[in-house]
């Protein structure tokens, strides 16, 4: 049995699911969302280098103007 | 399920909100449960929303599950990202929810919970909800355009610059309006301002913390600066017990205003990733966290209400704002019920993110359903306190005087009997010096939720804990909105500026700072102003942030009726018209008495001519001590008396030019709307 057939651990799943809230609180709060990006990047310009994840999120928050701060 | 049982529920869920209103009208003399409130405020979202959010949806704006949103059409996984229906419900209503559908009904409950209750359930249903519903609906049709834009291309050129300037005035006004609120939260209080304070060092460690070390784990960083908060809660407290410290932490309200005129400029100028962002991520956690928690509390503990259902104030006399139940309930209650600042957000980055317009009422209207349960929320908090420390906390000193017992004896005086032993007992047990004259609805709040949530955990000893907690917690996502409110004030001066000056370049540092500075001025200027105000601040205040933005909300759903009447529907167009009309109504009438009336106490040229004629006879009117301040407190009002004038210009301009453009409208026998994606006759996407 190799590693692929065996069920995904305890942790493995605590990490998922981690990963999963994160992403839906992000998305709520405002937080630039890189696998969507990366995603959609490779389906538009393959063969072209997208922006590291660290790039992305740099380049997300200068140019953010937030509409945030409603009464 | 078969339909003739999803219909008998709904049936019963109309008859049970009706035993439940119907019980709070009949028991006006004795104190009922709030779960009474609650249960009814539910079922009446459920009922509107089920009913009327689906006629607007399918019969006014015919919405179609196969028309290409933005977020589809763009999709460039930076902006216009297509996203779940309950994450984009999630993220609308985090942006909308701030500290107005937490303060307005506060202040409202001076005048009885029955008229603020009946406010905000009818003003969100009728008005708010639909604004925000069909203004999601409008600009997502437009490629995801603002408001500002859609005025422009539907009202015209004029309307359009218009409503810049206006919406400049009115962000700024909303900014000090915020700003009062946390200065008169935490003027004299040790305790509050250290904890305060400490939100500053944490939130730039957490902007450091996920730009270096963990970029994009936010749900991580916000644990741990909630956790630092935490504990900058309790350090607050030892600070406030500690005789040799708590002098160091306790400022005059003049003090605190300068320290958050520098905070406003310094925000809103530093890149969004160090202070701004984590902080809107954390006040984020904790608004949604805080309000789930309270909810729940509620219904676990069931408090009894303690404010009657209608009090003697409706008649105009109350402490906490001058003016009659009308026009001043409707513009007190803004937030919770109908505010044009959602419009701004519903076509910001929400129209971005819907993937399907069949999700659109459940994000637009869904959204400011919760919002107006949290009015609900807060006004409930707010009449489970003894009404006698209610008018204490929310009268200022000019009414109740200098010490506890004039305060009790004036306050008895109206009927409401409090020592000045309670009120010294109610200071202790929130670790305050003193609960009176606290005004700005932020320490009331508090003190309702620590004795709510001191009941569900801990007991009195919390209570200290939970008080400042939830000053914290509004405090916090105040000082948010006012520093994304700079900063977007700030770009809207510029763009304006920009379409004014030629060639002038909007990345220019010196032109970027200008507008930061010009903006913090501005809304700084109004909150000293408040701050050295005879009736307490918020009285001036509040109301003008409640008029500007009801007006806001009659523009856009004004803007909203004549795309209706393009659209050829406007037999439908009473959706929007009928809302319109009302915060007309109100705006209006409330505009002109406070610009006009001659009771110094509620208008602004009355009370200017009154410290005139003082001042022209050498003498000198309280709180002035010199005649210089006589003169600054005469052109203040001044001023605000000018502020009010040019709003109720404002909406009567584009109420002109709306009416201009669905007689124009009507008179062409074809739709004449222009959206992206195509429109028939029909309505339905090409």
């Amino acid at each position: 049995m190799n590693a692929a057939d065996r069920a995904p651990s305890l942790w493995a799943r605590f990490l998922a699911m981690h990963d999963a809230v994160s992403r839906v609180a992000g998305t709520i709060v405002g937080v630039p969302d890189y696998e969507n990006y990366l995603q959609r990047f490779k389906a538009m310009h393959p063969g072209e280098t997208p922006l590291s994840r660290n790039e992305f999120i740099k380049d997300r928050m200068d140019v953010k103007t937030k509409q945030r701060g409603c009464c | 399920m078969p339909k003739v049982v999803k219909n008998l529920i709904f049936v019963a869920i109309a008859i049970v909100g009706t035993i439940c209103l119907g019980f709070i009208a009949v028991n006006r003399g004795e104190p009922i449960n709030a779960l009474w409130i609650l249960t009814a405020a539910v079922s009446t979202y459920i009922i509107a929303y089920r009913f009327y959010a689906r006629f607007i949806a399918y019969r006014v704006l015919s919405l179609n599950a196969a028309r290409i949103t933005p977020a589809v059409r763009h999709n460039d996984g930076q902006d216009y990202v297509p996203t779940n229906k309950y994450v984009v419900y999630g993220h609308h209503f985090a942006a909308i929810a701030g500290a107005g559908p937490l303060a307005g009904p506060v202040l409202a409950a001076q005048m009885g919970y029955l008229p603020s209750m009946i406010w905000i359930l009818a003003g969100a249903v009728f008005a708010g909800a639909v604004q925000d519903f069909v203004i999601l609906v409008l600009s997502s049709r437009r490629d995801g355009r603002s408001l500002g834009m859609m005025i422009k291309q539907e009202l015209g050129d004029v309307p359009g610059v218009v409503a810049l300037v206006g919406l400049v005035m009115i962000m700024t006004i909303l900014l000090s309006a915020l700003a009062l609120i946390v200065v008169k939260a935490l003027a004299q209080s040790p305790w509050g301002a250290f904890t305060l304070l400490c939100t500053v060092p944490i939130a730039l460690v957490m902007g450091v913390y996920m730009r270096f070390l963990r970029p994009g784990k936010v749900l991580e960083v916000s644990i741990i600066g909630f956790a630092l908060l935490m504990v900058a809660v309790v350090g607050g407290g030892w600070v406030a017990r500690d005789a040799t410290i708590a002098p160091h932490f306790t400022f005059s309200a003049t003090t605190i205003t300068w320290g958050l005129i520098v905070y406003g400029f310094v925000a809103s100028v530093l890149p969004v990733w160090l202070l701004l962002a984590p902080r809107d991520y954390i006040s984020t956690f904790m608004k949604i966290g805080t309000l789930l928690v309270l909810a729940v509390a509620m219904v676990f503990v069931g408090p009894m209400m303690q404010m009657p259902a209608v009090t003697q104030f409706v008649d105009g006399t109350g402490p906490v704002f001058a003016g009659k139940l009308f026009p001043f309930l409707f513009i007190t209650i803004a937030c919770g019920a109908v505010s044009g600042f959602h419009a701004l957000i519903a076509s910001g980055t929400t129209p971005k993110l819907v993937e399907n317009e069949t999700h659109m009422p459940f994000i637009g209207y869904g959204a400011m359903l919760t919002e107006s349960f949290v009015a609900i929320m807060a006004l409930i908090a707010a009449s489970i306190v003894d009404p006698g420390v209610y008018f204490a906390m929310n009268s200022p000193h000019a009414i109740l005087g200098p010490t506890l017992d004039s305060a009790s004896q004036v306050i008895s005086g109206w009927g409401f009997n409090v020592t000045p032993e309670t009120l010294m007992t109610w200071a202790k047990d929130v670790g305050e010096t003193t609960i009176v004259a606290r005004v700005g609805g932020a320490p009331t709040l508090a003190v309702g939720m620590a004795s709510l949530f001191s009941k569900a955990i801990g007991g009195k000893e919390m209570m200290a804990f939970w008080y400042h907690f939830a000053i914290l917690f509004e405090a916090l996502f105040i000082l948010t909105a006012i520093d994304a409110g700079t900063r977007v004030g700030s770009y809207m001066l510029r763009d304006l500026v920009a379409g004014v000056v030629p060639n002038i370049n909007r990345s220019n540092k010196v032109l970027i700072y200008a507008c930061s500075a010009a903006i913090v001025s501005f809304w700084g200027f109004l909150v000293y102003q408040g701050v050295t105000d005879p009736f307490g601040g918020i009285n001036t205040l509040w109301p003008l942030f409640g008029i500007s933005n009801q007006m806001l909300a009659a523009v856009a759903l004004m803007t909203a009726t004549a795309i209706i009447y393009k659209m050829k529907r406007e037999r439908f167009a009473a959706v929007t018209m009928v809302p319109t009309a009302w915060l007309l109504v109100t705006t209006l009438v409330a505009g002109w008495q406070k610009a006009f009336d001659p009771n110094p106490a509620l208008g602004f040229w009355a009370l200017a001519r009154k410290f005139a004629r003082a001042s022209a006879e050498g003498k000198i009117l309280a709180p002035a001590r010199t005649a210089d301040e006589m003169q600054k407190v005469m052109m203040n009002n001044y001023l605000n008396a000018a502020l009010t004038v040019f709003f109720m210009a404002f909406v009567v301009t584009i109420l002109i030019y709306t009416v201009r453009a669905c007689v124009i409208a009507r008179q062409d026998p074809k739709p004449t709307v222009i959206e992206i994606g195509g429109v028939t006759a029909a309505g339905v996407a090409s």
